[in-house]
């Protein structure tokens, strides 16, 4: 029996040695001299957060050593973490604080994880890993996330609504609600018999000049100057006429081997040219360029409806160049149109 | 014979045992049953297509970082629209594209969310065609790839 339990042993410690075998190796004991580096903790995991635009913390740095720990440096793995040193150098025995803040931005849901690294001139550990981590769980719910229009006429408007609900049982606490752009309407309605939802409305009015836009509506708690949600809205004002892109750029990489193995695909461009007049012919005449490299030519898609502007980059101008591609029409509102044409020529070295 | 099978089992019976109990309190345990494979779509466009499409001109790229980081440098021909300011630097660049247009986004550091940010932002303006250049300003630059100063091309 003896030897079975011994047999067993065996076997045990050669299981728990596979099982570490691939862990990582711990730093050794402190050194006998030198600077050694010690921080309170390497995770700090804020766990499940909701309803923050930062979230902020502390380390604290010391040096375990009998000499002076020096170099030290903070590097946050990305923008969106600060970390400032306040102090490069430790003396034996002395402590500082790294405190540091992420921001959060428009993130309002998912996990969310940043490291910051830690150098400095401890001999035996150059370096060590922070990480920072969360959950960020929303308590709002929004449907749609996103309010895109794509093209509306110019004079004309269109409504939506948001439904919004709160999740955690809490009432909805929304004070305010409204649009970044004037010409983005808001108003909020309460539902019947709820706390906990209401539904936004939403008129966009496609009033000025023709342009794309890009806004959002802004819905605000009790704090008037952090939106808790912000909903993008997005599309394009378009008058008698759309065009499908408003400008033109060739970026060229490699001017002395131009166009290269894709051919037409870096040297030609195409724009569709439509109009929104049911009742009227589009006609449109004097088509030109004013880069002398640039071929442009007008083909009928849909006849007195729609053409295809076809421009054409056969040859480099010696240098990067900007102009036009402009155009007569025959209706009133837009006599003639415009179309900003970039080149940008990359140089060698 | 029937006592060495006996002792075998014995040894077999408590190595396994006590490996479980090992298991179950090691912070690095082993799952006993593993989570299914998911398959998640890639966002990410391999380094080769990227360079083949910047060389073609095919693809407009797109710098997701701030515009200090932008103008210390970034991929020749890309157009910065900072994703944490989208709003402002979105309009220039729109209206050279189409929602088809093929877009290439990019910023700096393998844990650089920038470009998620600027392409989920796309994605909800209708844009169809956009990709991730994973580590775009390093890997581009440490390739030895055409890269400019200052402003927008």
């Amino acid at each position: 029996m003896k030897r079975q339990v011994l047999a067993a042993l065996v076997a045990v410690g050669m299981f728990s040695l596979n099982c570490r075998a691939d862990e990582p190796a711990k730093p050794e004991a402190a050194p006998s001299g030198g600077p050694k580096i010690q921080l309170d903790k390497t995770v700090y995991d804020f766990g499940s957060t909701s309803l923050v635009s930062k979230l902020e913390g502390v380390f604290i740095i010391s040096n375990v050593g009998d000499a002076p720990l020096e170099k030290i440096k903070a590097q946050p793995s990305c923008g969106c973490t600060s970390a400032p040193m306040k102090t490069d150098k430790l003396a034996p025995g002395e402590k500082t604080e790294l405190a540091f803040t992420v921001n959060v931005g428009a993130m309002n849901r998912g996990h969310l994880e940043k490291h910051i690294t830690i150098t400095s001139s401890d001999p035996k550990q150059p370096s060590v890993n922070l990480t920072l981590k969360a959950d960020i769980v929303s308590v709002y719910e929004f449907n749609p996330q996103s309010i895109m229009v794509g093209d509306l006429r110019l004079g004309s408007s269109t409504n939506t609504e948001i439904q919004v609900k709160r999740t955690d049982g809490k009432p909805l606490g929304v004070t305010k609600v409204e649009g970044a752009g004037t010409f983005v309407r808001t108003k909020l309605e309460a539902t019947e018999g709820s706390n906990t939802t209401a539904i936004i409305r939403v008129e966009i009015v496609a009033e000025g000049v023709a342009r794309r836009f890009n806004d959002s509506v802004r819905v605000f708690g009790e704090n008037a100057t952090q939106p808790l949600l912000v909903i993008p809205v997005g599309g394009r004002f378009v008058g008698d006429i759309a065009l499908s892109q408003e400008s033109l750029f060739w970026g060229v990489a490699d001017s002395e081997n131009w166009p290269g193995p894709r051919g037409e695909i870096a040297t030609t461009r195409k724009i569709i040219i439509s109009s929104n007049l049911p009742d009227q012919k589009l006609e449109l005449t004097n088509l030109n360029s004013s880069i002398p490299e640039l071929k442009v030519a007008l083909k009928p898609v849909n006849e007195g409806k729609s053409f295809e502007l076809v421009a054409i980059l056969e040859k480099l101008p010696k240098e990067s160049a900007t102009g036009t591609i402009k155009f007569d029409t025959n209706l009133k509102s837009q006599p003639q149109l415009e179309i900003k044409v970039s080149i940008n020529i990359l140089k060698r070295g | 014979m029937w006592r060495t099978l006996q002792r075998a089992l014995v040894v077999t019976i408590a190595g396994a045992v006590l490996g479980l109990a090992a298991n179950a309190v090691s912070p690095r345990r082993i799952p006993y049953i593993a989570p299914p494979v998911v398959n998640v779509p890639s966002d990410f466009i391999p380094f080769d297509e990227a360079q083949a499409l910047w060389r073609s001109g095919e693809a407009i790229f797109l710098d997701a970082r701030a515009p200090a980081d932008y103008a210390a440098g970034h991929i020749g021909n890309a157009f910065n629209v900072p994703a944490e300011n989208f709003d402002a630097h979105y309009s220039p660049v729109a209206g050279m594209l189409t929602p088809a247009s093929r877009i290439v986004t990019y910023c700096d550091g393998l844990e650089c969310d920038l470009s998620h940010h600027l392409t989920d932002r796309l994605r909800q303006l209708g844009y169809t065609n956009v990709h991730i250049l994973k580590n775009g300003w390093t890997v581009w630059r440490n390739a030895g790839l055409a890269t400019s100063t200052g402003g927008q091309p």
